[in-house]
Parts: structure tokens; sequence; C-alpha cells
């Protein structure tokens, strides 16, 4: 094992949240429902031509080539 | 000044080239001091008493025989414990990685290494960085009061800086994990410009919100160590290709012609009135050594909290996705309730989060041609006692974490430098810091300006008092 962070199973995509347990599910809901409503803001800041940014490109976009 | 483990950085390199102090007899008080302390303040996880000594020794061979490699050469630091380490654990705070032994380096040790420095210890730390001490680790005590908390996640790394464990230490800062421990502590911690430091070998928490920077007593150590670990690294996809300047060069320069935008208070910003008061002499300070300053507003801060917490939820859900089902008995409690969060989130939100991101980072352009660097709090509060932190502490509320991170967070959004700098104390006389932050690879200007304020306020940069 040469990185400990990739001795990792792999996953397979599933139905979000089918992975956890009903009990489970229900513990999260209410977080959950506040995190999205709260997130729902975000589309707040919108325009037709607005991308989003490239991930690894923050700060240094025009200041360096960060490729 | 008696005590080598009491001199900063600068002046413990500044002995050891002059051949006045010994690589040796520094990580011998620094491990004396370790054995006192560590077990009060719980700073660090993996003590390397014996390598260390060895290590000294060999710099101090090379040093004798006209080998000086520069000013980490024989200094002891530490990392935190999520930097790879080869054949040294790294825990990053968790259970889930307690028994992991890299075989690499990160880049940063390798540079740091490179540099002659003594790896004396890896630092304790959050649960992989967000946001809970796990309860195997247990929390840092702040060596200003050990009853009271360090935030983090860098927490051992600001424990063990301002104790006077180590001369520096590399912590790690997604929304402020530098910057906080760095201010409960009263001590310099830059959260340098995304991809000028590598993230190679340093377990993730949010892959384009991750920073690693030093941690350190004075503004001149901070630049030192800063000096040893940027620069381009082909390893770590975000590297930036500029050139390193030298970050000690605008120390002492004239604050002529430079202008501080000042961070107006908000009605909802729950700056607490002690903080906004040391913040507010700070500024003063800054006015008197000779900077303009103008108020500003803090760009987008509600929205820009918003786009950080997205982020931060689903990229650290992806990277430990695979580690939920089949470990999550190992994870404490509130880590795993945002991990399992994270996995919940639509990927919408993720990408309108990079969308909303641009807007923010264009408005800070914006700010940044305007004025030439900004202050503001590092957090609404100083620290808090220990005993005050719930043994089953409930999952914050997306509101509570934005407060914290208001002042922070922008600059992990936005990639831009951001520094906290001690500058006085809250009543319970726990330090409270102040953050500068500048455009885009403009550290040596943070530099300056830091060590301005730093000489100005005059009650830092050395150990806190036992």
């Amino acid at each position: 094992m040469t990185d400990g962070t990739s001795a990792k199973a792999p996953i397979q995509w599933q139905m979000p949240g089918s992975w956890l347990s009903p009990e489970r599910l229900e513990e999260l809901r209410p977080r959950l429902e506040a995190l999205l409503a709260d997130f729902a803001h975000l589309q707040e800041i919108d325009a037709p031509e607005l991308e989003p940014i490239p991930a690894f490109r923050v700060a240094t976009a025009e200041d360096a080539d960060n490729e | 000044m008696s005590e080598l483990w009491q001199l900063t950085l600068t002046e413990a390199a500044e002995g050891i080239q002059a051949r006045k102090i010994s690589p040796v007899e520094l990580v011998e008080a620094e491990l004396a001091r370790i054995e006192a302390l560590n077990p009060i303040l719980n700073a660090y996880v993996t003590i390397r008493s014996d390598q260390a000594l060895r290590d000294a020794q060999v710099a101090e061979n090379e040093i004798a025989s006209g080998g000086y490699r520069g000013p980490l050469h024989g200094i002891p630091i530490s990392l935190k414990d999520l930097i790879y380490t080869a054949g040294i654990r790294t825990t990053a705070g968790s259970v889930v990685l307690n028994d992991f032994v890299p075989d690499r380096d990160a880049t940063v040790t390798r540079r740091l290494k490179d540099a002659g420095s003594i790896l004396i210890a890896k630092a304790n730390m959050l649960e992989f960085a967000y946001g809970e001490v796990h309860p195997f680790h247990g929390p840092a005590g702040n060596p200003w009061h050990v009853e009271y908390g360090t935030s983090g996640s860098s927490s051992g790394s600001g424990a063990s800086v301002a104790g006077g464990l180590d001369f520096g230490s590399l912590g790690s800062d997604t929304g402020g994990s530098i910057r906080f421990p760095a201010a409960y502590c009263g001590i310099i911690g830059l959260k340098p410009t995304y991809g000028l430091v590598s993230r190679d070998g340093v377990v993730p928490l949010a892959w384009t919100l991750d920073h690693v920077g030093p941690m350190t007593r004075t503004v001149r150590d901070n630049a030192l160590m800063l000096q040893a670990v940027a620069g381009h690294d082909p390893a770590d996809s975000a590297s930036a290709r500029v050139e390193i300047p030298d970050y000690q060069a605008r120390i002492g320069a004239s604050p002529s012609g430079l202008t501080i935008g000042v961070v107006e208070p908000a009605a909802d910003d729950g700056v607490t009135p002690e903080v906004r008061r040391e913040t507010d002499k700070a500024v003063r300070a800054l006015q008197e050594a000779g900077y303009a300053t103008v108020p500003v507003p803090l760009p987008y801060a509600v929205q820009a909290g918003r786009a950080l917490m997205a982020l931060l939820y689903a990229e650290a859900s992806t990277f430990h996705r695979p580690w939920l089902e089949t470990r999550r008995d190992e994870y404490s409690q509130n880590t795993l309730h945002r991990l399992e969060l994270g996995t919940l989130l639509p990927g919408t939100i993720y990408v309108q989060a990079q969308r909303v991101r641009r807007v923010v980072i264009d408005a800070y352009k914006e700010l940044f041609s305007g004025v030439d660097a900004l202050a503001s709090p590092v957090g609404p509060e100083a620290s808090y006692r220990l005993v005050d932190t719930p043994a089953e502490p409930v999952v914050e509320s997306g509101d509570r974490m934005r407060t914290l991170t208001r002042f922070t967070g922008p600059f992990n959004l936005t990639g831009l430098p951001a520094m906290t700098v001690p500058c006085g104390f809250a009543d319970d006389g726990l330090p409270v810091g102040l953050q500068l932050a500048t455009g885009a690879f403009a550290e040596p200007l943070l530099f300056q300006i830091g060590e301005t304020l730093e000489r100005q306020i005059g009650q830092f940069g050395r150990p806190a008092p036992d």
C-alpha cells in the first residue's frame, strides 16, 4: 500500500441514500432539508452567461499558469 | 532570553549560522519542553525524540563542515498530522487512518527536509480537518490557558508553536483552519494563495478549497517557512507556475501610498464587543504607522459562505464515500453526520456553487483594484472553555458555521492569501487576531503589513507565558 487514502473499496452508484438505513435517513432528514433550503438561495445569483469556474483555476486564473 | 525554546525561528537560525547555537542543543531543549508540556497541551500525536536527535546531529555535522543550507537548517518543526511523512504514521486526526504509515513524503515534507529542518513531531488536529475533535485523539489545549481551546483544525500546530514546543509548524486551511488556531493561540498563521504551496501528499478535505501554510511565532519566521515550501510542483494539479520572490523583501518598507480596506461591521456578523474592540485597536495601530484605511463591505458575504459550504460538503463526502459504508463506526458522530449529508446533496448544487464562486472571485478582484489589502476580524469570538464543548456535540447549523467562517471562508473560495496576526487580548486574557488579506500572490505585502502590526502591538512573538 503506497497511499492509505486510496485503500478503499470501489463503490457502485446507487439511488441517493439507498445505502443508508431508513432509520438513519430519517435522522438526517431535518438537517438535509435545512441545508437544501439554505443552498436554494445560491440560485439568487444567476445570469444566463454565468458559467461555473473550473475547479482548479481559482485565484490563479489571470495571475499565473497553473495548468 | 535565557531559554533556547523561547527564541524565534529567525533568532535560532541566526544562532545556528553563527555557530553559537547547536541544533542538538536546540532539539534537546524542545524535547524537554515537549516532555513537560505535551501531556498537558496534547499538541502532538507522534513525537520523534530519538530520530530528531539523530537528524540534529547530522545537521550539526553538515554545518560544522561548511554545508550550511539556510535558515531552516537545524530548526525543529512539526507538521499537521495529515501531511505525509515517509515511515511515520499520518493519522489525519482520525481512527480510520490511525495506523496509516506513508511510504513517501509529501512534497512540503521533502522541501522542509531539503532545507535542513528537523521534524520533531506530528501535530494533533481535528478529525480529517472537518471541524470535530475525535475523542480518540482528544482536543489540544491552549498554551495561554490550558482550560481553553485552540480552535482548529490545525489545533496541535497552534498549541505547539504558541507553547514553544517547536519553532514552526505547517497546517492546512479549508475554511480557516490555519487562521483560527493562530488567532486563538496568539501566533502568525498564513493561508497562502491557492496553488502557491503544494497539496501533494496531504490528506484532502476539499480539493478546491484546501491550502497548506506556515504557523509561526513571528511574521519573519513565517516568511522563512513559506520560502522553503512555496513553488511549482508537478505532482499537484493546482500548482501555480509563478516566480517565487524573496518573502522578506518588503518587511520594513514604507507604508506610503498603501491603502487597507477595513471590513465594515454588519448587523449579523456576530462579532463580540471584545473582538471588535481589539481589532479596531489594531486598525488604529496600522493607521498610526502610516497606512491609509477606507471602510469596505465584505463582498457577497452570505452567498460566499453558502458556496463554500456547498463545495465543502460535496468534495469531502466524495473523498470519504467509500469508507462511509465500510468504516463508519470509526468516525466521530458529527463528522459522520456531515459526510453522510454530503452524499445526499444533488450535483446541481455543486455546479451552482461554482457559478457563484466565479461571481465572488470577480467581486474580490474588483475590491483589490481599489485597495491594497483588507483587514477584518478572524472570527466573531476569541477562544472558548473546553468544558463548554459538549461531550456529545450536536451538528452545527449551516448558519452557525457560516457565521464562524464569515471572514475566513471567502479566501478559501477565492484562493486569495490571508494571514492572522495577533493584535490583543479578550477580557479573559486569551489572544485575539486580525486577519489581513491581499490579492493573488501578494504574500510579500501581507508580510510587510503584518510585521508592521506585530511591531506596533509588541505583545506577541514569544511562547505564551507558563
